[in-house]
């Protein structure tokens, strides 16, 4: 599943921003059941 | 991580073994990837509420709905509070209103009274998002009926895809879902300061749109100079004086979009194309449910 694949890059990626109230919220949605990409 | 919901099944109908197969598996890798809270949605109730009740708990993934009942008793819990960096992400959970087709005893009751007693219910807390697997014009109202309570509202149900955000009349900013795992959404946000959450993705697209008028003009001035008949002359400085009008607007437009400071939120988003290659682990787990998986399709 490459977009589980994505998700463990990506979540290493972002930058720590301890006390500065600052984040990146990662959000999804309609996925309907897939288990891979649609193109 | 949070999901707008109908992210388990493919249709809202009854599902049967291969369908609930896939669906725990995608609630366990997103578990194990970060998914901290789901809307039960439409299509994540095909095989029931106590199904999607014991996957999400197995997984350790919080599902909120603030109007979802049975026998008039709510299912889950209307919200959730995350601690995410020091800050409280209070995440609110919304299902389309009225009946289920994955459980006929289930029913969405009215969504904007829901939202308002879940908001109210909230303890201390720095962001608001409502995850809303609502239609789109429900989405719409959410914001017109609790001006200013609501920061983020991330909505699925019509496969609206990865378009930039929408600030609506009273602050929040509705956001879509992606669709059918082709992107995922970021949002980096910054909360030090007041106010509606401030849209630096906006700002982007304001500034692009300067430029573009800069490069408009910049063309139509080269091309004024063979310009020889007079007439055609004065047409065109017409033309030339209405764009560099709609140049001043525009740069006044950036200029106040760049003096906002506060809270802010820049909104992008990742597109899953066959760029990114499979995790060979999860592929192994994914060929169990999904035989026939190639790779993107």
């Amino acid at each position: 599943m490459s977009r589980a694949f994505l998700l463990t890059a990506l979540l290493g990626a972002l930058p720590a921003t301890a006390g500065t109230a600052a984040f990146t919220l990662i959000f999804s949605g309609d996925n309907g059941g897939e288990v891979a990409p649609c193109g | 991580m949070v999901d707008a919901g109908n992210l388990l099944f493919r249709a809202p109908e009854p599902a049967d073994v291969p369908a609930k197969q896939r669906a725990a598996l995608i609630l366990e890798q997103l578990g194990k990837l970060g998914l901290k809270a789901l809307v039960a949605g439409p299509k994540d109730l095909s095989a029931g509420a106590d199904f999607l009740k014991e996957k999400a708990r197995a997984a350790g993934v919080a599902v909120v709905s603030a109007n979802l009942r049975r026998g008039g008793k709510p299912v889950f819990p209307a919200s959730a509070v995350l601690p995410v960096a020091g800050q409280r992400v209070a995440v609110i959970g919304l299902t389309a209103p009225g009946s289920v087709a994955g459980e006929p005893s289930l029913e969405g009751t009215p969504v904007v009274a829901a939202l308002r007693e879940a908001l109210a219910a909230l303890g201390p807390h720095d962001l608001t998002v409502v995850l809303a697997a609502i239609p789109y014009g429900d989405a719409l109202q959410l914001d017109a009926e609790l001006e200013g309570k609501v920061d983020l509202v991330i909505q699925s149900g019509e496969l609206r895809g990865t378009l930039p955000p929408q600030r609506l009349d009273h602050g929040a900013l509705l956001l879509s879902g992606g669709q059918r795992g082709q992107a995922l959404g970021l949002a980096e946000l910054s909360l030090a300061g007041k106010g509606p959450l401030l849209d630096l993705s906006d700002q982007s697209r304001q500034q692009q749109q300067l430029d573009f008028l800069d490069s408009q003009i910049k063309n139509l001035l080269e091309r004024r100079e063979k310009i020889t008949d007079a007439a055609a002359r004065r047409d065109f400085d017409k033309t030339l004086a209405e764009l560099k009008q709609r140049r001043a607007e525009q740069a006044k437009q950036v200029d106040r979009a760049r003096a906002v400071k506060g809270r802010s939120a820049n909104v992008r988003w990742v597109v899953l194309d066959s760029g990114y290659a499979d995790d060979p682990a999860i592929k192994a787990e994914v060929l169990k449910v999904e035989p026939t998986y190639q790779g993107l399709h």
